[in-house]
């Protein structure tokens, strides 16, 4: 079943090399701005809006 | 005498401490202290305290899932500044944190400062020299400093534990550098911590518990064995606790009592699962100490027993042990980050990490 991460900047090499680790080098990953928790709701909601299509590009791609 | 070919890599450094040091930082190997340069000899030297090959795998360690074999645990633990004979005891202590009840994945990768405290029981205390008494967690001797440094340098070698890049620590702890050493058996009242486990008393076990850090507790008042519980208990309940953060029937915790304390609190005809049982009912905190905008949160975890937040959910997550200097006046607690059993293990100077072998721990319950 086709799949994608999504993690805040700082977390992207952590990300990546347990992905290595566990067998998926090339992880789907959507990476957003950090740090997400001291933002407004509304400007959350907003990275979301703008990264959404992003995100579904990244799990229909074929591989 | 040999103990097989090697597969490690060699790199030819000049043979200078100051170069060596510059050599391993520069390729990410250290942790900014000195080290001994494995050589060939040194690591073929190491090897001669296991019977184990070196191309054995003793543990996958997380998160990078590398192989900690018996050579890189040898070249790690002469890195560390170990002496041969503490090589079964590195050995226990990597095949103990790779458990995955340990959970070493959640323990390198979070962004709390938890680290692995090893604890040693049994007779390879005194024959390697681990230090149980005064300053025994940092300061005291060879063997604590150089045992604990080994499993580091594994963590971060075979691991992957680098800091910033991995590991997301947010400010890491000096127990990142090395934290062992050993549960002064002969100056505590009750039964040692690794026989209440299930081990023999004549077994060297070593048991690797999560500290968030080293939290002391003072005391110069309690009279008796139920106030200075009381003092120990309101030590360790404060809001911001990582252990909070988590479900109250994960996770163990280990409070190191001074022989004073311990002998204080057995005078009184207290033992250590009665001790648990207070500790388990006196770290109930009130919700009123959260501001309120968070008692709906802890609620919505499921966190909330009517107005009390429990700190654990049953007496055997209250880890209990003696150590310490005999000047007294002082408990030290290891919070834990939650998310971690403690994992013993035996080993035998004599010869290898006791193959996988461990007693029996207490599971969370069934949900």
């Amino acid at each position: 079943m086709p799949a994608a991460v999504v993690v805040t900047a700082v977390f992207e090499n952590l990300g990546r090399t347990a992905a290595r680790a566990q067998g998926y080098p090339d992880l789907r990953m959507l990476v957003l701005p950090h740090p997400m928790e001291a933002r407004p709701e509304p400007e959350v909601r907003d990275i979301a809006r703008a990264r959404f299509a992003e995100l579904t590009r990244l799990v229909a791609e074929e591989r | 005498m040999a103990r097989g070919t090697l597969l490690s890599e060699l790199s030819a450094v000049p043979d200078d401490p100051a170069a060596v040091l510059e050599f391993v930082e520069a390729q990410g190997w250290g942790d900014g202290f000195p080290v001994i340069p494995p050589t060939e000899a040194r690591v073929q030297a190491m090897l001669g305290a296991t019977p184990l090959p070196p191309s054995h795998v003793v543990g996958v360690v997380e998160p990078r899932r590398g192989e900690a074999t018996v050579e890189k645990i040898a070249v790690n633990a002469v890195l560390a500044g170990c002496k041969p004979a503490y090589l079964p005891a590195v050995l226990a202590a990597v095949e103990a944190v790779c458990e995955p009840r340990f959970n070493l994945y959640a323990l390198n990768t979070t962004t709390c400062c938890a680290a692995p405290a090893l604890m040693l029981n049994g007779p390879a205390r005194q024959q390697l020299g681990i230090e149980c008494g005064y300053s025994c967690l940092g300061q005291n001797g060879r063997a604590n400093a150089t045992i604990g440094r080994a499993l580091r340098l594994v963590m971060r070698n075979v691991g992957g534990a680098i800091p910033g890049a991995v590991t997301k620590s947010v400010f890491g702890q000096p127990g990142r550098v090395s934290l062992c050493f050993g549960e002064w058996e002969e100056r505590s009242p009750w039964p040692p911590f690794h026989v209440r486990r299930g081990f023999a008393p004549e077994e060297s076990v070593v048991t690797a518990a999560c500290a968030t850090g080293t939290q002391d507790i003072a005391d110069i008042w309690a009279e008796t064995g139920e106030e200075l519980i009381w003092v120990l208990a309101h030590s360790i309940d404060w809001i911001g606790n990582n252990k909070v953060l988590v479900k109250q029937d994960q996770g163990d915790m280990l409070l190191l009592l001074c022989p004073d304390f311990a002998h204080k609190i057995a005078r009184d005809g207290i033992d250590v699962p009665q001790m648990q049982r207070m500790l388990l009912e006196w770290t109930r905190t009130p919700i009123e100490r959260w501001h309120r905008a968070h008692w709906p949160k802890l609620e919505q975890r499921g966190y909330v027993e009517g107005n009390v937040v429990p700190l654990a959910a049953r007496p055997e997550q209250f880890l209990i042990a003696v150590a310490g200097g005999e000047s007294g006046h002082h408990a030290l607690y290891f919070c834990t980050f939650g998310l971690t059993w403690s994992v013993s293990k035996r080993f035998s100077l004599e010869g290898a990490s006791a193959g996988g072998e461990s007693c029996d721990l207490p599971q969370p319950p069934r949900s």
